[in-house]
């Protein structure tokens, strides 16, 4: 696939996520998730950590965002995007995109 | 022309965003009302169609790049190019919404700002929008819906266990005194006799006691069992919480037919370790998460436990004593009762 027609595609998968109500229970299925591995608790160490560090009349949100992304990103356990992945699969099959 | 912007501070002193007060005070809060429910949260397919089309980056039609709304006019920028900030740049406006949550940016302080009555209206809306769309409150505390009130009131003895005297209303009431579980005890020795009085008792019969007295309460209030194969099955939140299957195979020796069966059980008795067994193999995980001790003789003694808390935290209970504790305390307890928790829950 080119790189214009993945990128139409991509938008028209956004839309219909938007549309129809399933990227909020994704977004909630994803929290609830993340909870339970423990991710949420361990990042909220890691950002209490750097706003220690900073001094928290200093720090502003893209600070933390910048340090705790690349972290973030890595500590998201495989089994949780491999169930996201499915659940979205299935729901592009569904839509019969 | 352009405006050329400048970057006000907020008097050190004042807390919060003054710039947002100062618009908030001249324009009230219709705008933002108005973005937080037709674009952040909707609560029908046609304003999610709405939202799916118009929350793009004006400049770069990017929809994932953290869109910001402008709160003094009709714009949309990105942040992660910063198209968002261009725009402020251009117009003298300073403050955006956040499409995703419905935080408030204010391009004077260059960060998120919080201002309670805002912070109301947007959880006012999630709460509108996660409803309309099937979905659990998401700010919610545990309220007791309507099966549970059912469950709570049909009660027939009203032994105690109604909606403002459960555990968990007792827990968050906010009073910052030791928890005595009066109304539980009470509600247990009235269930086991033999538990009453003021005499030394066993924490694991204790345990296994509540679990029983819950057990049969939700027990009869579900209708009992639903799985006629299975008369031991008991869908109530006692079994679904504590109970695991002790699967049994029976092997004939002549046939080497296989007779299995499959008992429920609420605990595992663990051998003394006499250092030789290998470790079982488990397909799940497990976290240890409370050791209950015991301190004393066989004739009397006293009960300490060890919880885990916030990931790694050990804090240890003794009464009303509660201290922090690390782990290698926890594992060189002798150990009477463990609790452990599944790491993930099942999957559907």
């Amino acid at each position: 696939m080119d790189k214009t027609k993945e990128a139409q595609m991509r938008a028209t998968m956004n839309q219909k996520l938007i549309e129809t109500g399933e990227k909020e229970r994704l977004r909630e299925l994803l929290r609830q998730r993340l909870v339970e591995a423990g991710w949420k608790d361990e990042l909220k160490m890691h950002a209490k950590e750097i706003v220690k560090e900073k001094g928290v009349e200093r720090i502003t949100v893209d600070d933390l965002v910048t340090e705790l992304t690349p972290k973030a990103r890595a500590l998201v356990p495989d089994s949780v995007k491999r169930e996201l992945l499915q659940r979205i699969k299935k729901f592009l099959e569904e839509q019969q995109l | 022309m352009a405006v050329v912007p400048v970057k006000k501070d907020c008097h050190p002193q004042y807390r919060g965003c003054c710039h947002l007060a100062e618009l908030k005070e001249k324009d009230g809060v219709d705008s933002y009302e108005t973005i937080i429910s037709s674009l952040v949260s909707c609560t029908s397919e046609e304003m999610r169609k709405v939202k799916a089309l118009t929350s793009i980056c004006s400049i770069c039609s990017s929809y994932s790049g953290r869109i910001h709304a402008c709160l003094q006019c009709i714009f949309f920028g990105c942040y992660r190019k910063k198209h968002i900030h261009s725009h402020f740049q251009g117009s003298g406006h300073y403050l955006g919404v956040e499409l995703l949550y419905g935080n408030v940016f204010c391009f004077h302080c260059d960060n998120y700002v919080y201002d309670k009555q805002l912070m109301d209206i947007t959880r006012k809306h999630a709460r509108n929008a996660s409803k309309s769309l099937g979905m659990r409150d998401p700010f919610e505390s545990w309220q007791p819906d309507y099966e549970e009130m059912i469950l709570l009131k049909s009660n027939r003895k009203r032994l105690r266990i109604t909606p403002n005297s459960t555990i968990g209303s007792v827990f968050y009431s906010g009073k910052r005194q030791p928890l005595i579980l009066h109304r539980l005890l009470h509600l247990i020795w009235m269930h086991a006799h033999h538990l009453a009085g003021f005499e030394q008792h066993d924490a694991h019969e204790f345990f296994i006691s509540t679990l029983d007295v819950l057990h049969r309460h939700f027990f009869r209030d579900s209708g009992g069992s639903t799985d006629p194969s299975n008369p031991h099955h008991c869908n109530c939140i006692i079994d679904r919480i504590f109970t695991g299957g002790l699967q049994s195979d029976v092997v004939c020796l002549k046939c080497h037919g296989v007779s299995t069966t499959i008992d429920p059980f609420w605990d595992i008795s663990l051998d003394l370790y006499d250092g030789s067994d290998a470790p079982p193999t488990t397909l799940l995980e497990y976290y240890l998460f409370a050791v209950v001790n015991h301190i004393g003789g066989i004739r009397g003694g006293h009960y300490v436990v060890y919880i885990r808390q916030h990931q790694d935290q050990w804090f240890k209970c003794n009464d009303e004593l509660i201290t922090c504790a690390n782990i290698s305390q926890v594992l060189n307890t002798e150990g009477y009762l463990l609790f452990y928790h599944k790491r993930i829950l099942e999957y559907e």
